[in-house]
């Protein structure tokens, strides 16, 4: 199908393209370098794709993870899919999901209560030594899906806030980085992810590294060299291995 | 203002801005309830972190033509506490209009000082002056006890004599008055204009 469109994601923002296409009513597709796409049909968001997401948990993902580089539309016959919603709707869901995640990243959480309602991989993070950025990132998890469970967690006061990390906005831009990159990993198997993981370590990538660990026993759970691994590269990152 | 030539139609956008519980949700609650239901459009409600800030309202209402475009109208609020950050920044973006709701209770005076800065930098940083947007006050809270006067409010949040109106926004007192005052403005400057020269995404 033809391109409509296309520019730097940089210069026009998520919200003012979906504003764009809504009033001109496009269907087809806009695509957002390598982080994602969103599906429209006579303007109105009726999909969205980011890694293995879909639907409204994607677009947010699009909105909290924003990636650098360029965008394309292209015109479709038909964009199959209902709804997620109004537009001006879905855009401010997606800024403000933005704003809450800015604000909860940096934030070392300890759980003091209940929190039956976080992501496995989520919980055992909150043990008030690492930032939120770094559990979420470490146990996978996309970080729509843990914003408004925390801001709940914290205002039933189930989880305190410890302290605050100063140097997270580095390492969210290096992950935002990454994240507009093609996944390094796609594609490998157990032992590859496994060998990746080391190479990172050596090179000093941490997150890198510990995401790689944690794809090899996602790829292979019983993988015990892949499991001591991780184990090491938590315990030299302070946190407690569990 | 955003103008879709193929439809024919011209979006004003509005916004309500000032400290956090001065009214601003009950200000465009009210004008919701007023709007005949065949002109308005669902009022959206995004629940905030805290307080009982409601994230933006938005509802369109057609006004009638101008230079042959029908005209909308969507109306905004921002949430108060800081860390909106983008959130502020985006619903300010393009705005056509900006009706801040200042709080007459005394001891909402530093917060109504705050807001008002915060609305200046904002704009700032889209590179606007507030006196190039159109825009109007409203003391709300007039039946707060001990009350701020007027002149004093007026004297520091409205040096540049912009227009105004009291109100006790939760009785629906002045919230109209308000909402005209400010449709008045913005569409003076979009008649005066020889041509619709800004368009924006905001």
């Amino acid at each position: 199908m033809a391109e409509l469109l296309a520019g730097s994601w940089e210069s026009l923002s998520l919200a003012a393209l979906l504003q764009l296409l809504e009033s001109e009513e496009i269907t087809g597709w806009l695509a957002l370098g390598e982080v994602g796409r969103v599906g429209l049909s006579k303007g109105q968001v009726v999909a969205a794709e980011a890694g293995e997401l879909r639907g409204r948990d994607a677009l947010r993902t699009l909105f909290v993870v924003p990636g650098q580089g360029q965008f394309q539309v292209t015109g479709a016959a038909e964009v199959p899919g209902q709804s997620l919603g109004q537009t001006m709707g879905l855009i401010m869901d997606g800024i403000r999901l933005s704003d809450e995640w800015h604000r909860l990243m940096g934030m070392v959480l300890e759980g003091v209560g209940e929190l039956g309602a976080l992501p496995a991989g989520v919980i055992e993070g909150l043990d008030g030594q690492r930032c939120v950025l770094d559990v979420v990132l470490g146990a996978q998890v996309p970080p729509v899906r843990v914003i408004d469970p925390l801001l709940t967690l914290l205002d039933q006061r189930h989880i305190r806030l410890v302290r605050t990390d100063p140097d997270v906005m580095d390492r969210w831009l290096a992950y935002r980085r990454r994240s507009s990159e093609p996944d390094p990993l796609e594609g490998l198997d157990s032992f590859e992810c496994l060998s990746a993981g080391r190479r990172l370590l050596r090179s000093g990538d941490l997150d890198g590294a510990e995401s790689a660990f944690r794809r090899a026993i996602s790829l292979a759970p019983d993988d015990r060299i892949a499991s001591q691994n991780l184990r090491r590269l938590l315990a030299l990152r302070g946190t407690n291995p569990r | 203002m955003r103008i879709q030539a193929a439809k024919r139609l011209l979006t004003v956008k509005i916004v309500y801005y000032g400290p956090g519980l001065g009214g601003k949700t009950t200000n465009l609650a009210q004008l919701h309830e007023r709007f005949p239901g065949g002109q308005r459009g669902e009022m959206l409600q995004l629940d905030t972190d805290t307080e009982r800030t409601l994230f933006f309202d938005y509802f369109p209402m057609v006004l009638g033509r101008i230079g042959g475009y029908r005209v909308k109208v969507d109306f905004f609020t921002v949430p108060g506490q800081s860390f909106y950050h983008a959130t502020r920044r985006a619903v300010l973006e393009g705005a056509d209009g900006i009706a801040f709701i200042a709080d007459s209770t005394p001891s909402r005076e530093q917060a109504n000082i705050v807001a008002r800065e915060d609305l200046v930098e904002n704009l700032a940083q889209l590179g606007v002056s507030l006196q190039d947007v159109p825009h109007v006050y409203q003391w709300n809270k007039r039946d707060a006890r001990n009350a701020l006067s007027v002149a004093m409010m007026a004297s520091v949040l409205n040096p540049e004599g912009a227009p105004s109106a009291p109100a006790i926004a939760i009785r629906d007192k002045g919230v109209w008055e308000t909402h005209m005052l400010l449709l008045g403005q913005v569409f003076d400057k979009i008649r005066t204009s020889t041509s619709p020269k800004k368009v924006s995404i905001g």
